[in-house]
């Protein structure tokens, strides 16, 4: 049975081990596939799981309720009252599993995953068309969409002399880089690019190249070259143009970003929900949401210092952060959740994480 | 050298025309109705792209398929023919919005049925002199055609609406009565007609009788084996194409790849490329792949699954040959193959209950658009379902005035069920075609397409028999990526070891 357990099930157990007994299984399930709401946001902030948001996508509400009841036939996953748990058995399995696992140089799906995709149509098209172009042949690009097309356009260094330089050291910059990485990760995506004299390969045909056979691995390493390039490259000359107007892009969601521009203009919540026609909870979720990204939010505004005081200390002084807990912690009972939530939201956010 | 081929140099590249081609495009430029039935690959395309660059204004090419703009566009584009763009539903707001404002700027528009009909788009082609209406598949039009669209019916009046201008429709295959059909709805006056034989005399054709699936595998094996490469193998699911490759990839030595529509758009890419640079000895696909990918050097294309009318098949062998040398068609035959064609003409419908359900659901919508938005995101309908009842329901209360929804569900399903019996009736002929076994097989297609028999090929058929005269496999000269990821930059990067 074993056997057909594969990366991303191990991947579920060991994001189950931080937060086991407090969530659902669904919210498990939003965070890998990265679903941007306000619960998800304050879990991978409060239980420091921002590495894992996003780590496959891919992945349907179907087959993630079979491999679920597979985990639970094999014993590594339980579930009551709706809340999941991970088993002694399944605290073992993860153990034997990650073991000696290498892990990749750097993944962070919250900080990455919303530029990691437009990044590598932009370097595949862009090294693809410089290949081409100084070999003088002409090819069928990767990809067609018209923004990475337009970025091309944009970036296109029309001299020849010029695309002689910028090959010269953005292979450079590459090969630099690269070479921090193990061989098999350099290897991935290397093989991934097209040129003149190949054409790339898809993940699957990647995964006969380097030897690596499970798919959600091996997109997983995949993503995770390109988080690191983003990361490290961000500062360089050439593939600094590539990446960072996807950096700076707000990682608010939309509705939040709506919200906090009322803020800004120095509207009440309540307000905000009336002109909005939204429910008042809503609007306290994008509070949360912006204030776990934001480290100059004027919290005191909202939670008097003090007993932001009395939050931490509860939270500190306690193993889990489920909020009713947390609440019948608190000697002053007419602290409501928001303040609890907006509390952990706040300093949750600020220490290093995203 | 005259104009016409002078231009033919300077933008395609080529030195002579093919056969008919100077035909057509010089009744296209004369400003007649045209209609033209040209295999694929003997270049259509061409008929009304050069007179669309000599001719003064705008030439709008109704095409169905995205691919097969988008590929289009990107050839012209790299020929050096800036002045084109495709117009579709899948672009963004802002990129339409550009296209429509630079319309005075193109030569050559392609766009989809659907957004020709919106008012939009209609309002700004207005403005400008459309020098010739292409209709590209325009056996679509007609409901004797094998796939037949709602909104190609509408083509008639959208070219009124432009004032007339002259219109070539194009079709690879279409029987006489849908030639009528074609010149009737699209109010062609007086077309001049190009008739090309559907007959490739290059390509044998074999129906090979195989029984079972894992005797079918194992036959597939041996022609892979045996045929020279590259070559195409059909299947009628996304999931057999992937297991056929797989089987192909470690049965032989040939490199195998899958093809469907269900694989991400860069994946596509990134296949057809390696098909194209003969990376790929064989691809095993639906039939999602092969419009518009044109590689002349195909000497195979194996049908692992029947299609589900002949139309579909001699489209899908056309694919073999287009260079003129010898290649082969082949079709495996199982014994219980008659089941995946039916259920694909049943899919092909909305059954009685989700017409009586859809009706009922839309009855009170007025737009068609909304109808249809609907029907899709909140009914759950499929696209090519939902607008056909919303085509149909508007029909019926358009010439009956009547809203009753039991009575136009009745109506629909009697169409559904015309439709249907009409093609099951073209897949009865596509299966007397293949368990024939004493009619040259060549002759009987021709049949089919009301065509008379010419002077038959050596390698005919294999009811005629067929010589063993084919090349021998050639060992493919693959390139491999080098395993060394800095020797591979270094390559693509053009820099020195």
């Amino acid at each position: 049975m074993i056997a057909s357990f594969t990366f991303r099930h191990y991947i579920f157990l060991l994001v189950l081990r931080s937060l086991e007994g407090d969530r659902t299984p669904s919210s498990l399930f939003h965070i890998l596939t990265g679903k941007k709401t306000s619960q998800t946001i304050q879990d991978i902030k409060w239980y420091r799981l921002t590495e894992y948001f996003r780590m496959f996508p891919y992945w349907d509400k179907e087959t993630f309720q079979k491999d679920i009841d597979m985990l639970e036939r094999a014993g590594m996953y339980r579930e009551e009252e709706e809340r999941a748990y991970l088993t002694l058995k399944g605290k073992k399995e993860i153990e034997r599993y990650f073991h000696d696992y290498k892990w990749p140089r750097l993944y962070n799906g919250w900080k990455y995953s919303h530029a990691a995709g437009r990044f590598w149509e932009r370097l595949a098209l862009f090294i693809q068309s410089l290949s081409f172009s100084l070999a003088k042949r002409s090819f069928l690009p990767v990809f067609r969409d018209f923004d990475t097309q337009q970025w091309v356009k944009q970036h296109w260094p029309r001299q020849l002399s010029k695309k002689k330089t910028i090959a010269q050291k953005l292979h450079e910059e590459l090969v630099m880089l690269l070479r921090e990485l193990p061989e098999q990760d350099a290897l991935l995506f290397t093989c991934r690019l097209s040129g003149h004299n190949h054409s790339g390969y898809t993940l699957q045909q990647a995964a006969q190249h380097v030897e690596q056979h499970d798919m959600d691995e091996l997109y997983y390493r995949f993503h995770a070259v390109l988080h690191y390039l983003l990361e490290a490259g961000s500062d360089l000359p050439f593939l600094g143009t590539f990446c960072t107007d996807l950096l700076s892009q707000k990682i608010l969601t939309d509705s939040a970003r709506k919200t906090q521009e009322y803020l800004a203009q120095g509207m009440s919540l309540s307000d905000i929900a009336t002109i909005r026609d939204l429910k008042q909870s809503t609007i306290e979720d994008h509070v949360v949401e912006i204030a776990s990204e934001e480290a100059h939010f004027p919290i005191s505004l909202y939670v008097p210092e003090k007993v932001q005081q009395a939050i931490i200390r509860a939270a500190q002084n306690s193993t889990t952060y489920r909020l009713k807990v947390l609440k019948e912690k608190l000697e002053d009972k007419s602290v409501d959740y928001f303040s609890i939530r907006l509390t952990l939201a706040y300093f949750g956010g600020t220490d290093g994480q995203a | 050298m005259d104009k016409l081929e002078w231009y033919l140099q300077k933008w395609f590249g080529y030195t002579s025309f093919k056969d008919g081609q100077r035909d057509i495009m010089e009744a296209v430029l004369a400003g007649k109705d045209v209609v033209t039935v040209l295999p694929t690959g003997t270049g259509k395309s061409l008929c009304y792209q050069l007179p669309a660059l000599v001719q003064p204004g705008l030439t709008v090419v109704v095409s169905p398929l995205l691919s097969l703009m988008e590929n289009q566009v990107h050839e012209l584009k790299q020929a050096g023919q800036k002045r084109v763009a495709a117009y579709n539903s899948f672009l963004t707001f802002q990129e339409k919005h550009y296209i429509l404002n630079h319309l005075q700027s193109l030569k050559i528009l392609y766009i989809s049925p659907e957004s020709l009909q919106q008012s939009m788009v209609m309002k700004q082609l207005k403005r400008h002199h459309i020098s010739l209406l292409a209709v590209d598949e325009a056996h679509c039009i007609s409901q004797w055609g094998h796939e037949f669209r709602t909104d190609y019916m509408k083509i008639g009046s959208v070219r009124k609406e432009m004032g007339q201008p002259p219109c070539l429709a194009l079709t690879a295959t279409a029987t006489a009565d849908v030639q009528r059909d074609i010149i009737r709805r699209l109010q062609l006056s007086d077309p001049a007609i190009f008739y090309h034989s559907v007959d490739r005399a290059n390509i044998s054709l074999e129906v090979i009788q195989a029984g079972l699936e894992t005797e079918k595998r194992a036959c597939l094996l041996q022609e892979v084996s045996r045929l020279p490469i590259p070559g195409i193998v059909y299947t009628a699911s996304r999931r057999k194409t992937e297991t056929t490759a797989r089987l192909i990839e470690s049965e032989t030595d040939l490199a195998a790849a899958a093809y469907h529509g269900g694989m991400s758009q860069e994946d596509r890419n990134l296949i057809q490329q390696q098909f194209l640079a003969g990376d790929i000895d064989v691809i095993c696909c639906t039939n999602a792949f092969g419009m518009g990918i044109n590689k002349p050097n195909v000497r195979f294309v194996i049908h692992v699954d029947y299609p589900k009318d002949l139309e579909s098949y001699v489209q899908e062998i056309g694919r073999a040959g287009r260079d003129g040398l010898e290649s082969c068609a082949i079709l495996l035959l199982g014994d219980k193959d008659g089941v995946i064609p039916r259920s694909i003409i049943e899919q092909e419908f909305p059954d009685s209950r989700q017409v009586r359900e859809g009706i009922s659901f839309i009855s009170t919508e007025d737009s068609a658009l909304a109808a249809e938005k609907k029907l899709i995101e909140i009914g759950g309908y499929e696209e090519q379902h939902a607008r056909f009842l919303v085509h149909y329901w508007q029909e019926w209360h358009q010439e009956s005035g009547n809203r009753d929804v039991l009575e136009a569900a009745a109506y629909i399903n009697e169409i559904v069920e015309r439709r249907t019996m009409w093609k099951l009736n073209k897949l009865r002929k596509m299966e007397e075609w293949l368990w024939n076994e004493s009619m040259c097989r060549r002759e009987k297609l021709l049949h089919y397409f009301e065509e008379s028999t010419g002077e038959r090929p050596q390698r005919c058929c294999d009811v005629c028999g067929l010589p063993e005269t084919l090349p021998s496999p050639a060992t493919p000269d693959r390139k491999r990526i080098p395993f060394n990821w800095e020797e591979q930059l270094r390559l693509l990067f053009h820099q020195e070891g």
